[in-house]
């Protein structure tokens, strides 16, 4: 199935998981759940997270390990423009920018996690994999209502952890600047750099870490650039090597 | 509950079908880098020639959209946080973010708004949150300022003050007034919400939940399983 079906037909597979097509789903990104966690979807059953070894990529493993958590609100999916779906499209976002087309993290020698659950199993699960960078992988909003395609603000937000008394995490500040360079410089809106001491996969990842909200999705210049994930995911990677010096 | 763990991807998934013509550049990165490899250049100076050369032929190529900038809101030019009315008056400041131009307190915008005279501490609270929550008027929101939808003022189930902490508990429902999600508007919301309830000296800390769950509160905004507690020294 092409990953852009995969991104446009979330009822399809929903319906997928209930159906327990749990053998052509071990192949597929899994999907968070629609209806927030205090809903049956939240024992994540047969759901798994992707993980994309180099060697098996015609790759030497250069040393790193890179997790990456698509948004996989606490709370449900989030909309934008044209029916967009935040949650479905960033884990296409991560698949691609994990194990895309070439350009892709394991390409460049990157033992890459696809995390699949809620934010802190996420988290748990990044910490046990010993994970050098952990990116975060959202999309913005600046106006409650998203499919209604009417908001305020565009560009690239790149956040990294800095605490209410003012510690900036170093690696976690350059890991974040270097998305807002890349990814940023590729998105139609204006890129900037942010810090948080709230949110949770900055201050309780072992690893540095960062979060993206790509672009906003309630904008529709915004919007459209996210579905085409296809030409901007392998900044990711860019990013990435760019932050470790080309490992 | 964990049931989940991690699957190895096998390295034979299915060719996904692209578009080459929105991806005019991307051959050239795995020739950049074949090419850089046969010349003798480490694996890592490869990569780095190959990204290079594919960001420049995106922005040529227009694959890279044309940047749309926002006029600037109009707020920007709105006058910045002032100082906390003094304590003898009925004046007090509500704040809002100013689109996400810096989702700090040094960046809020700030409202004079009266209290009236002689209301108790919890009364004081439920009139800030509501004015919060409620937003700025039409003409302040089209000023570019962000706030939740107008509704969002009706959903405080209960304002709460013991001992210097303040617990505020909105009632579900509250989940679609927002982007509350969306880390733009949870860090500005956030600030200014401190920025608001701090002026109150009797508060030394704020506590938001839903439905009588702060943790349903702080999933919300992606701040995690555990309560947030706003404190006044970890504000500003
Ligand atoms: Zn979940
Ligand atoms: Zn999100």
């Amino acid at each position: 199935m092409k990953r852009r079906a995969l991104a446009q037909a979330p009822g399809k597979i929903v319906l997928g998981i209930l159906g327990g097509l749990l053998l052509a789903l071990a192949v597929q990104p899994a999907i968070a759940h629609q209806y927030g966690s205090s809903s049956s979807y939240d024992d994540h059953l047969g759901i798994y997270d992707s993980l994309y070894w180099p060697g098996n990529y015609g790759q030497a493993y250069n040393g790193y390990r890179i997790f990456l958590s698509p948004a996989h609100h606490w709370s449900g999916w989030k909309h934008g423009c044209s029916g967009y779906t935040e949650d479905l499209n960033m884990v296409a976002v991560a698949q691609e920018a994990a194990a895309g087309a070439g350009y892709d993290l394991a390409h460049r020698g990157y033992y890459v996690r696809v995390g699949a659950a809620d934010p802190d199993d996420n988290v748990r699960r990044s910490n046990s994999f010993g994970t050098d960078r952990h990116i975060a992988l959202h999309s913005n909003g600046s106006t409650n209502n998203g499919p209604a395609c009417q908001g305020k603000a565009g560009g690239t937000r790149s956040f990294y952890y800095r605490s209410s008394s003012g510690w900036e995490s170093p690696n976690g500040k350059a890991l974040a600047e270097q998305l807002r360079l890349r990814v940023g410089a590729g998105s139609p809106g204006a890129p900037d750099l942010k810090s948080s001491s709230r949110l949770y996969e900055l201050r309780t990842t072992s690893a540095p870490a960062a979060y993206l909200e790509a672009e906003f999705h309630d904008w529709a210049p915004g919007e459209t650039w996210l579905i085409d994930y296809e030409t901007w995911s392998w900044r990711i990677g860019w990013a990435v090597d760019m932050h470790l010096g080309y490992p | 509950m964990v049931l989940v763990d991690a699957r190895e991807m096998p390295s034979d998934l299915p060719p996904v079908q692209r578009d080459e013509s929105k991806n005019p550049c991307a051959d050239l990165w795995e020739r950049t880098r074949s090419e850089a490899r046969a010349n003798g250049a480490r694996d890592g100076d490869a990569r780095r020639q190959a990204d290079v050369a594919r960001a420049a032929c995106e922005s040529e190529r227009s694959v890279t959209p044309t940047p749309t900038s926002f006029a600037p809101s109009p707020c920007l030019g709105d006058q910045l946080g002032r100082q906390a009315p003094a304590a003898d008056s009925d004046a007090v400041y509500v704040y809002f973010p100013c689109g996400d131009a810096e989702p700090s307190a040094a960046g809020l915008r700030a409202f004079e708004r009266s209290l009236e005279p002689g209301l108790t501490v919890e009364q004081k609270a439920t009139t800030l949150v509501s004015w919060l929550l409620g937003g700025p008027g039409e003409t302040e929101r089209a000023r570019g300022y962000l706030a939740p939808d107008p509704v969002a003022a009706e959903h405080i189930a209960s304002v709460e003050w013991s001992g210097g902490a303040l617990r505020i508990d909105l009632a579900p429902g509250i989940e679609q007034t927002a982007p509350w999600s969306s880390a733009t508007f949870s860090t500005g919301f956030l600030a200014a919400m401190e920025q608001t309830l701090f002026q109150l000296d009797e508060v030394t800390t704020v506590e938001l939940s839903i439905g009588g769950e702060c943790r349903r509160f702080s999933e919300l905004v992606e701040f995690g399983p555990e309560c947030v507690v706003s404190t006044r020294e970890s504000t500003g």
